[in-house]
C-alpha cells in the first residue's frame, strides 16, 4: 500500500521555486505540479465524479495558477491558495457540464473510478466515493478538505469563500449525511473493508 | 455489524488517500503551460514621487517668495512675512536686460516657464523607461 502513496522526496520549498519559475525555470513548475497535481486532482474529482472531466479542470487549474503566479503574496500558504483555483475551477466545470449533458445525476450517483481502482487502497476509495455522491458536490468537496487534507475552517473559508458558520454547519451536515451512506448503503463486506484499514 | 462513527471519518480519508490522475498529467500540464505567459502584476506608480512634489513645493514656495520680494514697498504693509521676506530677500537682484529693468511680471512669467519645462523633462525621462 505504501508504494501507491505519492512520493515526496525532500524537495525544495515552494516559496524558493515561484522565484524560479518567475524568471522562466520551466523545471521549477514541472516540480510543483508533481509535488500538487494528486491533492488538486482529488479536488477536482470530488467535484466532478468523472476521470476526464477531472482531468481537464486539474490541467485548467494548474494553467490558471502559473498565469496567476505573480500575484501569489505568500499571505497565505501555497497549498490553501492552489485548492482556492482548483476549487473554483471544478465547480465552473461542473456549471459548465450540467448545461453541456443531461446525465449530470447519473454520474453524480456513479462516481467513475480512478486510475488506481485495482488496488486495495483503490476499491476502498470508490466505496468512500460511492457514500460520498450521496452528498452534493460541495459537501463532499468540504469533508474532503477536512478530514483528507485536514484543513482548519479559516483555510476551508478561504478556499470556499463561504461563511465559516456556514462551513461548520455543512460539516456537521455532511459527516451525518457520509455516516449515513456508509452504513446504510454499503454492504457489509465494504464496511469491513472500510474499517479494517485502520 | 459494524459501524462507522464521527471518529472513523478521519482514518478512513486517510486511509482512502488521494485519486490517482493519468500518468502523463504532468506532461500535458506542462505543454500548456509552456506556451502560457505569466501575468505581472501591474505597478501603479505616481508620475511625480514624493520629492518631486517637495521640489516643486519649494519652487512654488521660492517664486511667491521671490514675487513679494520684489514687489514695490508699501509704506503700509502690516503682513510679518512679507516684511521678512522683504528683508532676507530684498538684496537679491537680476541681471539687467538691454531694455532695462526686469518687470514684475517678466520674472514670474519667466520663472514660471522654467519650472514647466524642468518638470516636463522629468516627466519625459519617468515615461521612457
Amino acid at each position: 500500500m505504501s508504494s501507491l502513496r505519492h512520493t515526496r522526496t525532500p524537495v525544495m520549498d515552494v516559496a524558493t521555486l515561484i522565484p524560479q519559475i518567475l524568471a522562466g525555470n520551466g523545471n521549477a513548475y514541472a516540480e510543483v505540479v508533481q509535488r500538487y497535481q494528486h491533492m488538486v486532482y482529488t479536488v477536482c474529482h470530488r467535484v466532478l465524479r468523472n476521470n476526464e472531466d477531472a482531468e481537464e479542470a486539474t490541467q485548467d487549474a494548474f494553467v490558471k495558477a502559473y498565469q496567476h503566479l505573480g500575484t501569489f503574496s505568500g499571505t497565505a500558504k501555497f497549498s490553501t491558495w492552489l485548492y482556492s483555483i482548483a476549487y473554483r475551477t471544478a465547480i465552473s466545470h461542473g456549471r459548465k457540464r450540467k448545461h453541456d449533458t443531461t446525465s449530470v445525476d447519473e454520474l453524480a450517483h456513479h462516481p467513475q473510478a480512478d486510475h488506481d481502482d485495482g488496488s486495495e487502497r483503490g476499491e476502498l476509495r470508490q466505496h468512500l466515493d460511492r457514500a460520498l455522491a450521496t452528498l452534493s458536490a460541495e459537501d463532499a468537496s468540504l469533508l474532503s478538505f477536512f478530514h483528507l487534507e485536514e484543513m482548519s475552517v479559516e483555510e476551508i473559508v478561504t478556499v470556499t469563500g463561504l461563511g465559516a458558520s456556514n462551513v461548520k454547519v455543512k460539516l456537521h451536515r455532511g459527516r451525518k449525511k457520509l455516516l449515513e451512506a456508509l452504513n446504510h448503503e454499503l454492504g457489509p463486506e465494504a464496511r469491513e473493508l472500510l474499517l479494517a484499514h485502520g | 455489524m459494524a459501524e462507522l462513527h464521527d471518529q472513523d471519518l478521519d482514518r478512513l480519508f486517510r486511509n482512502a488517500g488521494h485519486h490517482q490522475p493519468a500518468s502523463d498529467l504532468t506532461a500535458r500540464i506542462m505543454s500548456r503551460v509552456a506556451v502560457t505567459p505569466v501575468m505581472r502584476p501591474t505597478e501603479v506608480k505616481p508620475l511625480i514621487g514624493k520629492w518631486g512634489w517637495g521640489a516643486i513645493l519649494l519652487g512654488l514656495i521660492g517664486f511667491v517668495g521671490l514675487l513679494i520680494a520684489m514687489a514695490p514697498a508699501q509704506s503700509n504693509s502690516t503682513s510679518p512675512i512679507a516684511d521678512m521676506l522683504r528683508n532676507t530677500l530684498g538684496n537679491l537682484t537680476l541681471p539687467t536686460l538691454p531694455a532695462g529693468e526686469w518687470p514684475l511680471w517678466l520674472a514670474g512669467a519667466s520663472a514660471g516657464a522654467l519650472l514647466f519645462v524642468l518638470l516636463d523633462k522629468v516627466l519625459a525621462r519617468r515615461n521612457s523607461f
